[in-house]
């Protein structure tokens, strides 16, 4: 029994047959690679959820969270007792100013959903003013047999097949 | 036909020949990365906001349909990411996919918390505002019955509203990624180990705290994601799709919103470290939080390789509600791709929209 490559290596047709064999024989570099990188995630995810996990990880990972706060409240304290020297209002003065505008917003909220209320029961202006609503009378697909369908496959975007 | 030939040839000479053509093109696409040019736009479903109160905005969907289903859908947002997830881009939108299968569609978008809103507690959205959207859902619906969609926070959030108010609760509640049992964090509750993490010095310190900080946390998770995604990139570079789809979900992991200091100091306390929603002993505002009271139908979609919020830490969430009609669906995948991508497409969004159909009319 002859292999297909060397039945083939005379003509135009059989320097192909030849090449494929080849081909087969030669790996997808890039593809090598990608799974390579595949794995090497794997791995290495596997190794930093180890390593994060253990107590001097996250005894540091939480120091350093908490040092960066300390020290953001000490630059907010000094750049306070400097801005009181200059006469400006502070970082404080205006988050006050902010949380009187959030109640006078909540009030209005209340007020707003007073008015509504005496909207609905006048209801007039709203109705005529409303734009056509579709009817809420849709029922879910019903096979013959009286199951419910299958959920129907949405149409997969092609980026999302990669 | 050269082209075709290149692509085919798999000698070394033909792989590498493949390659120096794909370099010169991902090479010019490069710049449009990045320089930031042709950057899709997200959040395109036309909406409109019916109401809004400081930062947090309720949105309608315009109806694609002329015949909708009798009970809308809202949807919950988590308090830490923004809400364009749920809407990418057109072929890309759960919003817009739920719209065309003939719902009506509302969501509670947070928005980003101002420095003022470092006092907002739990209760301010569970007990305040979320009664109030679902109270505007129904006066323009028109429909007293309303289902909950929650991601991640949002579907936890949703979970608290039903169990504060059992008598109004959602006729449906799907939670997609919800976190309920806080043991089950892993490397999150191991950082947050009362031990050696101070939250109230965190809170104290920042006021909200910084959305840097929730990134750098998320991605501490996976310390290589960023690169790995930048070397898949390159590798994809020479292909539109791919880089429209990359750019779009990038923009969404790198676009984190702060955490409501007061919030966050009752997250870690209440339910990090007292894992409070599991042992029934949750309290917000004086109101007892039991799950158990909750006869709403329940989804439970989660994601087996999520490592956010791992599948350790979603599974219970059946065990802990009332109702008799509930069901988990386990989706391969991650937290995003659990609901923006081909494990969404292809399982997520068709089950929802079953599962939400029959229990809609």
């Amino acid at each position: 029994m002859s292999s297909p490559t060397s039945a083939v290596g005379w003509g135009k047709k059989g320097r192909f047959a030849v090449a494929d064999e080849a081909e087969r024989q030669t790996p997808d570099i890039v593809q090598l690679w990608r799974d390579w990188l595949t794995q090497s995630e794997r791995q290495v995810n596997t190794f930093f959820n180890e390593a994060l996990g253990q107590e001097p990880s996250a005894r540091g990972m939480a120091g350093f969270m908490e040092a960066y706060a300390a020290l953001q409240r000490l630059m907010a304290d000094a750049m306070q007792r400097y801005l009181a020297l200059v006469n400006m209002p502070s970082r404080t003065d205006v988050l006050g100013l902010g949380e009187t505008l959030r109640s006078i917003e909540d009030r209005l909220a209340r007020i707003e959903e007073t008015l509504q209320i005496a909207a609905e029961a006048v209801d007039a202006h709203e109705r005529s003013a409303a734009a056509p609503e579709p009817a809420r009378t849709r029922q879910p697909p019903i096979f013959p047999n009286g199951e419910e369908a299958p959920p129907s496959a949405a149409p997969i975007p092609e980026e999302l097949r990669r | 036909m050269v082209q075709d030939t290149a692509a085919t040839d798999r000698s070394l000479t033909g792989q590498f020949r493949r390659e120096a053509r794909l370099t010169v093109e991902r090479s010019r696409r490069s710049f449009d990365v990045v320089l930031g040019r042709s950057e899709p736009d997200v959040g395109l479903t036309p909406k409109t906001t019916i109401y809004s109160r400081g930062t947090m905005r309720l949105y309608r969907y315009t109806p694609m349909v002329d015949e909708v289903y009798r009970v809308p859908v809202l949807f919950v947002m988590s308090l830490i990411s923004k809400p364009y997830i749920l809407d990418l881009v057109p072929g890309q939108s759960l919003v817009e996919y739920l719209l065309k299968q003939g719902f009506d569609v509302y969501m509670v978008d947070w928005g980003v918390p101002r420095p003022e809103d470092h006092v907002l507690r739990l209760e301010d959205y569970v007990l305040d505002r979320m009664p109030r959207c679902v109270e505007e859902v129904r006066r323009v619906s028109k429909v007293d019955d309303v289902s909950f969609l929650g991601y991640c926070m949002g579907g936890l959030f949703g979970l608290l509203y039903a169990s504060a108010f059992p008598e109004s609760a959602p006729k449906n509640l799907a939670c997609v990624a919800t976190p309920v049992d806080f043991t089950g964090m892993g490397l999150l509750r191991a950082w947050a180990d009362p031990r050696w993490f101070d939250v109230d010095r965190v809170v104290d310190g920042f006021g909200n705290i910084p959305a840097e900080f929730v990134r750098s946390s998320l991605e501490a998770l996976r310390p290589l994601d960023r690169l790995l995604s930048y070397i898949r990139l390159w590798d994809n570079l020479w292909d539109p799709e791919y880089v429209r789809n990359w750019r779009v979900r990038y923009r969404w992991v790198m676009d984190q919103i702060p955490f409501p200091g007061e919030a966050y100091r009752q997250f870690i306390k209440e339910l990090m470290w007292g894992n409070k929603l599991m042992s029934g002993e949750l309290m917000l505002g004086g109101r007892w939080l039991d799950p158990q009271r909750i006869t709403s139908s329940v989804l439970n979609a989660v994601a087996e390789h999520d490592h956010m919020v791992p599948y350790a830490a979603t599974r219970p969430l059946l065990s802990l509600v009332g109702t008799e009609d509930k069901q988990e669906l386990v989706v391969k995948g991650g937290h995003v791709s659990l609901i923006a991508g081909l494990n969404a497409v292809l399982r997520l969004w068709p089950t929802l929209n079953q599962w939400l159909a029959v229990r809609s009319v």
